[in-house]
């Protein structure tokens, strides 16, 4: 979206119906807003539930299994020792974002609690707009990179990506399959959208043990041609009757909101469309799993969520700056992969926020 | 030569605006003055006009942008170097901009003209400008 660089000045004033800002209480009014950041924060927290852990940790080890082979010897035997690889460190970024508001000192004698909440409004819009950013940015991203922690310690962090054939040593998946981290990737990519790329998709998950509630995430573009797929079951709207001559699906179609519901199931795995996923990509993750997709970093000790982080008044003019501190990165690479299919090679998508 | 249109919805930026060094006190518009508009303290009234680079005169100097649109008469205030505006879409940034010769005043473009040969303000990204000239 377009920097709205602006100030507030009486021409912003919206119609002056109640009472002023000033009359009202400036302390009432910040009480209020405060609390209204709140409640912001906890659903932006609960969009988050599904693919996003929270935590302070700057980094982590990633598990991986202790290989080596049992070997056949006789009685003269005395086999080599077998060494395994250690996981590898999975760092997360750590970003600080503001959104600053500007007024002249008439303005804000005469602006009304409503002039105030329209400004309250745009930062949290916006706060929700970077969030859902950034979170496409960790999934869809297929590189692995260096993060400088400038906002720490200038510690040179590893953030990777899913699992991007990068020669990770991978966990043996539940039946003791093994996998070779130089050429295993989570990031697919076909010409066009078929049953069988979204097969290998959903594949690429279940085989390592991330099978007890797999979701793949599409775009609302794509809802027509997933539901001509083979494989597709669709749920029905609930203004329709139910076949009783045929096998359809109990659950039925959320026909409030076409553009972030569950659609039906395609090979055991739930079908949604959700707004923050690009055109021609889908996503697929087990969100029953505990070792969700990303974390979430935030920073202990300091301010949570979005908050007023400060003000500075120079008269006439004075400005606030809202600040959020967080970061995404991949936590469980291999319980999440992604799939584009307008083109044979993957690609990360533009993004916007 | 082309003027860079200005938004409806231009505006100035206060976290620079209020670091910006600033022209007022009893300085009053001489005429209708628009938002963002690169003006000039006429010597023979001491009141604001726009400026305009139509010719190497008076009405070509520069003493700052207006923060928002001033009917004649009003009290006036221009800001100078650094001070951040909103200007206008699809800019190119890192674009030098002049007082422009089209009639009326108080526009920029991206070339200098008769009157208008050292850049006033500059594109910093898509939308915004950036006052690079006190005077």
């Amino acid at each position: 979206m377009a920097l709205k660089t602006g100030t507030y000045d009486i021409s912003s004033l919206l119609a002056v119906t109640t009472s002023s800002a000033v009359e009202f209480g400036t302390d009432t009014l910040e009480e209020v807003l405060r609390r209204d950041n709140e409640a912001h924060n906890a659903l932006r927290q609960d969009l988050l539930t599904d693919l996003v852990a929270t935590t302070t940790d700057r980094q982590r080890v990633q598990g991986t299994t202790i290989g080596g082979d049992m070997m056949e010897a006789d009685e003269y035997s005395r086999i080599p020792t077998q060494k395994d690889a250690p996981g590898a460190l999975l760092g997360f970024p750590l970003r600080k974002f503001q959104f600053a508001v500007g007024w002249t000192r008439e303005w804000e004698k005469k602006r009304t609690p409503r002039d105030y909440a329209v400004s309250q409004l745009a930062s949290q819009a916006a706060d929700m707009r970077r969030t859902l950013y950034e979170i496409k940015k960790a999934i869809f991203t297929p590189t692995n990179y260096t993060f400088v922690d400038r906002l720490v310690d200038n510690a040179s962090l590893a953030v990777k990506a899913l699992i991007n054939a990068d020669s990770s040593a991978i966990i043996n998946g539940p039946n003791g399959e093994t996998f070779d981290g130089a050429t295993h990737t989570h990031y697919n990519a076909n010409a066009t959208l078929t049953a069988a790329a979204v097969t290998a998709t959903v594949t690429d998950v279940v085989e390592h043990g991330y099978g007890g509630q797999v979701r793949i995430y599409i775009n609302v573009a794509s809802e027509t041609a997933f539901r001509a797929l083979a494989g597709f079951t669709a749920y029905l709207d609930p203004r329709v009757s139910l076949n009783m001559n045929a096998n359809q699906a109990l659950q039925r179609l959320d026909i409030t909101r076409m553009d972030n519901r569950a659609i039906g199931i395609f090979e055991s795995a739930e079908v949604w469309t959700k707004p923050w996923v690009p055109a021609n990509y889908l996503f697929v993750a087990d969100v029953g799993s505990a070792d969700k997709p990303l974390v979430q970093r935030i920073e202990e000790g300091e301010a949570q969520g979005l908050h007023l982080e400060a003000e500075i008044e120079t008269f006439p003019l004075r400005a606030q700056y809202q600040e959020h501190k967080y970061g995404f990165g991949v936590w469980s690479r291999l319980n999440g992969a992604a799939l584009r299919f307008d083109n044979g090679t993957y690609a990360a998508p533009t993004l916007t926020w | 030569m082309a003027d860079v249109t200005k938004s409806a919805l231009a505006s100035m930026d206060s976290s620079s605006g209020m670091f910006a060094p600033q022209v007022t006190g009893n300085l009053y518009a001489g005429e209708a003055l628009a938002v963002a508009a690169p003006c000039y303290i006429k010597a023979a009234d001491g009141k604001v006009y726009m400026s305009n680079g139509t010719a190497v005169n008076e009405a070509a100097e520069f003493d700052g942008f207006t923060p928002r649109a001033y009917s004649s008469g009003e009290a006036v205030a221009l800001f100078g170097v650094g001070a951040r505006f909103r200007y206008g879409t699809g800019l190119t940034p890192g674009q030098d901009l002049f007082i422009s010769a089209t009639a009326g005043g108080g526009v920029i473009g991206d070339a200098a003209t008769t009157g208008g040969t050292v850049a006033v303000a500059r594109t910093i990204n898509s939308t915004d400008i950036r006052v690079v000239r006190n005077g």
